[in-house]
């Protein structure tokens, strides 16, 4: 087992072009670095594969691993090419960017005997052993984002991070945020993260409210898991004083030894957070590489209301706007005009865009969702829609294979295709629950934009106006 | 024939006691007793791995004449004095230490790994349960009542012992690789923060909310790749 493994690590430690402390390596040696990984990956040992990697962050590894695993259980196996960028140093360790190109074979059965190759950036962290590269890390890129500097930032979220010795930051796709924007700064050579999210809140909340909800939705489920005080927090370059600004922080010690930091600051309706992690010993023997990173984390402005951040940045991220019931998003060239007396919120995280109209406590909703296409996907189909549309279905309890399905429509004058489907209420539902009314629901395509729409209403005199807004879904 | 798996053991004293999972991988390697190979070599005859005549036959197969065999001689002095081992690299011994340290680690995470408790499910309790209830009528009422309180409780406290040191172990990482479901966008997010989000906004609301979790692009890709719809 030894040799076998040593082997391995042979086979991925490539000599860098001259010993010394900080030599870039040559974009041969990076390629050789990605032809490795890929010949293992193609090769279909997952451990194999894995082992190749001199683990620094295991969470990650984990995440890597269980994609991994995952691609190389599908049959007919698929096969992997890397592409490598120009690689950069932070700190001691080299980080090459990377584009993945995974293809199916040919496959009788299959609309046009093969997917099309599932192309994805990523990059892969290797370290310099002794003047060998071997890698420790491959985490996924968005397509578009990439902080060459570590350096993060959002002018209408009044923000910037990053650059402090030693941190990479990995910016992460906005289908994965669940939030408004975020990235992840590692500190390489150690397990520890510190994570950046941007929230728009429903509700102007005080910072130690947002801290101590988010610790214990963490903690909840794990057992064990000690959430400590919230207590206040001054982030160390923001001027201490400023009106309708509140920061805190709580700390959660998990029994596996590691030790989570939720640092939080409101602003209005816009958070931000910053959320530390990694092994309780590392954090304390790394505070001066900590302190560097928060140090950097700074507003952009402070001379702008709080209301007026909020609503530029969920302006300059969804490219939306309410006005009154009616909804127009320019930027995605959609517009909906919602029930009217009904009340309007937009919300974020995850999708494109989202507002809901209410109705009373339980008498009515309706919620305009827009989703990009999946990572790795130029366009939406059909298909994908209808894979998606099940998966969520499932998760909300509705039953679909009940529903009086329209089925698409064919492509109409606006490049859209449409399909509806109104779900009967549930058997045994309670007459006050959602699920004791008819629940519509209607998918709007365009490739680079699906648009679910769905509602229900327990008032039979608003029926007719909530099919009305559910069919005002319109093409800007 | 006498299995050589029982040979040894009984004579070697009290065991010392047995580590906590954090210090699995700092064990010092057990050390390799004068016997190893030929207890080896017994267990391999014993489950027919190896044949009695193995060592001839495999010597004859190369085309040796097996009384030329001199593995097991040494050299003589003056030729083993006109050998020289190299002189190290600087980094050798560092290099060598790290890479050896570094394979243990390795090969002992799969070792562990292989041991990861599954959780019992439901219809394992219930058989358990129902496999416990016919005790034998002799053993008397009092006594099969108490077995029947005692044994899921032991039951049931040893699988406490066994699951709960792992599940503080791997507590974040368990709890990164089952909050949400792979089919997810979030679900491949390196923030632990997304997970967390992801996990709350896919509760289930009092008004039915569909849960705003766009799709993990690879999940749809492998699902076309693999024809499942």
């Amino acid at each position: 087992m030894t040799v076998r493994a040593l082997s391995f690590l042979c086979a991925a430690a490539l000599p860098l072009p001259a010993r010394g402390q900080d030599p870039m390596p040559s974009p041969d040696a990076c390629r050789a670095l990605l032809g490795t990984l890929d010949r293992a990956f193609n090769a279909g040992d997952a451990d194999g594969y894995l082992r190749l990697f001199a683990v620094e962050q295991p969470m990650l590894h984990d995440l890597h691993g269980r994609e991994v695993r995952q691609r190389l259980a599908v049959r007919p196996p698929l096969r992997r090419h890397s592409e490598a960028g120009t690689p950069r140093r932070v700190g001691n360790h080299v980080v090459v960017p990377v584009v993945y190109e995974t293809t199916a074979p040919a496959r009788a059965g299959i609309p046009g005997g093969a997917c099309v190759p599932l192309r994805e950036r990523g990059a892969v962290v290797a370290r310099n052993d002794h003047g060998r590269l071997v890698p420790v890390l491959a985490v996924a890129l968005p397509q578009s984002a990439w902080s060459d500097d570590d350096v993060f930032q959002c002018p209408p979220c009044n923000f910037r991070m990053g650059g402090a010795d030693g941190w990479l930051c990995v910016p992460i796709a906005h289908e994965r945020t669940m939030a408004l924007d975020g990235a992840s700064f590692l500190l390489l050579g150690t397990d520890i993260a510190l994570e950046l999210s941007v929230q728009l809140g429903d509700n102007a909340e005080p910072a130690a409210a947002i801290a101590c909800e988010i610790a214990h939705e963490l903690a909840q489920p794990i057992a064990d898991a000690v959430v400590g005080d919230t207590e206040p927090w001054q982030p160390p370059s923001v001027p201490a004083g400023l009106p309708d600004l509140s920061a805190a922080r709580t700390t959660i010690d998990l029994p596996d030894g590691q030790r989570v930091v939720v640092h939080t600051v409101a602003l209005g309706r816009l958070h931000h957070l910053l959320l530390l992690r990694g092994a309780k010993v590392a954090l304390l023997a790394q505070q001066p590489a900590i302190a560097a990173l928060l140090q950097t984390y700074r507003l952009l402005h402070t001379d702008s209301k709080v209301a007026l951040q909020a609503a530029t940045a969920l302006r300059e991220h969804t490219g939306g706007a309410l006005h009154g019931a009616d909804y127009q998003n320019e930027r995605h060239g959609v517009a909906a005009a919602g029930p009217e007396g009904w009340h309007a919120v937009q919300h974020c995280g995850g999708a494109l865009f989202q507002v809901a109209w209410t109705c009373g406590h339980q008498a009515g909703r309706m919620w305009l969702t827009g989703y990009a296409p999946p990572g790795g996907f130029a366009e939406w189909t059909t298909a994908l829609a209808d894979r998606f549309l099940l998966d969520l279905s499932q998760r909300a309890a509705i039953p679909l294979h009940n529903a009086v399905d329209s089925d698409w429509s064919p492509v109409d004058q606006d490049g859209v295709r449409k399909r509806t489907l109104v779900v009967p209420p549930q058997p045994g539902a309670a007459p006050d629950q959602p699920a004791a009314n008819d629940r519509r629901l209607q998918l709007w395509l365009r490739p680079e934009l699906l648009v679910v729409t769905d509602g229900y209403t327990s008032e039979a005199a608003q029926q007719e106006m909530l099919q009305r807004a559910i069919a005002s879904v319109r093409r800007l | 024939m006498d299995d050589p798996r029982r040979d040894d053991g009984n004579d070697r004293g009290p065991l010392p006691p047995f580590p906590p999972e954090a210090g699995w991988l700092e064990l010092e390697p057990p050390p390799v007793g004068d016997d190893f190979v030929g207890r080896t070599l017994a267990r391999l005859k014993h489950v027919g791995l190896v044949g009695a005549g193995d060592d001839t036959a495999d010597l004859e197969a190369t085309g040796l004449d097996p009384a030329d065999d001199d593995s097991g001689q040494q050299l003589r002095p003056d030729l083993l004095a006109q050998l020289r081992a190299p002189t190290p690299s600087r980094a050798f011994v560092d290099r060598t230490l790290a890479r050896v340290t570094r394979d243990r680690a390795d090969a002992w995470s799969r070792l562990l790994l292989r041991y990861d408790a599954p959780e019992p499910t439901p219809d394992f309790v219930a058989r358990t349960l129902r496999a416990l209830a016919p005790l034998p009528a002799r053993a008397g009422g009092r006594l099969r009542r108490l077995a029947l309180v005692l044994l899921p409780l032991a039951a049931a406290a040893a699988l406490l012992l066994l699951l709960r040191p792992q599940r503080e172990a791997w507590a974040l990482r368990d709890y990164v690789a089952t909050s949400i479901a792979t089919t997810t966008a979030p679900a491949q997010s390196p923030a632990l923060l997304s997970h967390v989000l992801a996990a709350a906004a896919a509760t289930p609301r009092a008004n039915a909310e569909l849960p705003v979790l766009p799709p993990d692009g690879a999940w749809l890709w492998l699902a076309a790749a693999e024809g499942r719809r």
